[in-house]
């Protein structure tokens, strides 16, 4: 569904362990994120806070995506949780303000996931009316 | 505290077990002074023996263990290599009282078969159904799974009874593992997979139920359960390592920096204590942790990771938030010019930025790669 494609900026903020990492994999294959999509790496998940999150929207994008490690599979053990929980946080603020909470979204994936995140990229739209927007 | 810069040239071993002795040997082979802690019942078993060690300050290179039961009270290594090892429980299947059937663990079954070997007993094991039960009540961890198969094989080289393997989830994801199912397998033992199984005893034998088939046996063979140390809570407590789910001590994401390395620098595990394989590959796993924890005492000095946190000592509000959220032990409080701060050591760090982002006051920064690396995807 080519149509369907959302080319609106959007800020991919990621672990360098696991989203880097697949994307450094997915260059080897000549692939690359679509042009629209800004990547912003991080050293864990652990470090990503509201602030980050809402400065990736004031700069332009009109959606961002966090991803950080599996869970279970964090370097510094608790990064991933700290990224998923605080990625819901911020999205509360969004809607407090009036931005729709789908505009934000948290992944978690391993190295090896890179095909995934292109997915993931490509399928991060609106909701369509009937559907439930993303928990 | 010493200088984490310069390291100690000494490693601490900790155990007693098979892992702990090969360790030991491996290090003293490789020139390494050995402290040997055996930090055994320290939890439960009661009546502690020799060392334990009470608590582990200082960081990689630099290591202070404070200990009790020892001569001295503080050792000064290094680097740590946990090496507890695991232990055995006795099988979880008991037949009821009265029943025939023989229930024996596969070693104590191929010593049997060897001993009782002579020409008129050859026929009789001919004549036996054997059921080797594996994964039940729960997966039977891949030490003692190569353990049984082993035995089979054994028994196969001496006598012919008929064997039936069962298993659930038999992970055949080592070298030797893979080679003894296949070739057990080539010689005509018979694998049965179930995911449901009822064992009846009567007077004839064990009557196997599965969802497939119903068999009778005349011997079970079910290999002993695995346990971590009743120490290895204690002792990731003192040491500021973790234990996994499954109640073993667990490494950092080994896809990143190889098995055995801790959620703190210059702290390994090693072996059994971690590791669910087969023999072979426990020692392997050994040997590998020793190679690299001797090549870091041969550096003489610890290297800086490429990336690291750093406090600026004056916006300090010393409020410990750091010290509390670094997964890695790496932030002490010190004092440097009549400033108390914290202070991450930048050898233990592994620049998560973990406590960048939870400080309040914001006076952390990670150094040198201090931006965030941002490119344009094409």
């Amino acid at each position: 569904m080519s149509d369907a494609r959302d080319t609106s900026p959007l800020v991919l903020i990621g672990c360098q362990r696991s989203a880097g990492a697949a994307l450094a994999r997915l260059a080897d294959e000549g692939r690359a994120l679509p042009s629209h999509v800004r990547w912003q790496s991080v050293p864990c998940g652990g470090t990503i806070d509201e602030l980050m999150i809402l400065e990736a929207f004031e700069s332009g994008a009109e959606r961002v995506m966090v991803v950080s490690c599996a869970a279970g599979a964090c370097n510094s053990v608790v990064g991933d949780e700290r990224a998923r929980r605080r990625t819901a946080a911020t999205r509360e603020l969004l809607e407090a303000i009036g931005i729709e909470g789908w505009r934000l979204r948290y992944e978690t994936m391993a190295p090896n996931m890179g095909a995934d995140l292109l997915r993931w990229v490509d399928a991060f739209v609106a909701p369509v009316e009937e559907s439930v927007g993303e928990a | 505290m010493s200088d984490p810069r310069l390291i100690e040239p000494r490693v601490m071993v900790v155990g007693q077990g098979e892992d702990a002795l090969r360790a030991v040997a491996l290090a003293e082979a490789g020139g390494c002074a050995v402290v040997r802690v055996p930090h055994a019942g320290a939890n439960g078993d009661g009546g502690a023996s020799g060392a334990r060690i009470e608590g582990v300050d200082g960081c990689v290179g630099g290591f202070s263990v404070r200990l009790a039961g020892a001569d001295e009270t503080r050792v000064g290594v290094g680097a740590i290599v946990v090496a507890l090892g695991n232990r055995r429980m006795p099988a979880g299947v008991a037949p009821p009282k009265g029943s025939h059937v023989p229930v024996m663990t596969p070693v104590a079954w191929a010593e049997k078969v060897r001993r009782d070997l002579r020409e008129e007993y050859r026929v009789a094991w001919a004549r036996r159904r054997v059921v080797v039960l594996l994964d039940h009540p729960s997966d039977t961890p891949k030490e003692t799974s190569a353990e049984a198969l082993r035995a089979v094989q054994d028994v196969i080289a001496l006598a012919h009874p008929e064997i039936y393997v069962y298993y659930r989830n038999l992970q055949v994801d080592t070298h030797q593992l893979e080679r003894l199912t296949r070739e057990t397998r080539e010689a005509g033992v018979v694998y049965c997979r179930y995911d449901q199984i009822e064992l009846a005893f009567s007077k004839d034998g064990v009557t196997v139920t599965t969802e497939e088939s119903q068999r009778l046996g005349d011997l079970l063979v079910v290999p002993e359960a695995i346990e971590s140390p009743a120490e290895t809570g204690d002792l990731a407590a003192r040491t500021g390592i973790r234990v996994g789910a499954d109640g073993f001590l667990q490494d950092v994401n080994m896809r990143h920096v190889g098995a055995g390395q801790t959620v703190r620098r210059g702290i390994y595990v090693a072996g059994r204590c971690h590791l669910d394989a087969d023999a072979e590959t426990q020692a392997a796993d050994v040997d590998r942790v020793m190679g690299r924890v001797i090549a870091l005492l041969e550096g003489g000095a610890v290297p800086l990771p490429e990336q690291y946190a750093e406090v600026t000592s004056e916006e300090c509000i010393r409020c410990l938030t750091c010290i509390r959220t670094c997964p890695h032990g790496a932030i002490e409080l010190r004092t440097s010019e009549e400033v108390t701060a914290a202070h991450v050591v930048p050898e233990a760090c592994w620049g998560c930025g973990m406590c960048v982002a939870n400080c309040p006051v914001r006076a952390i920064t990670l150094v040198p790669a201090a931006e965030l690396v941002e490119q344009e995807a094409v």
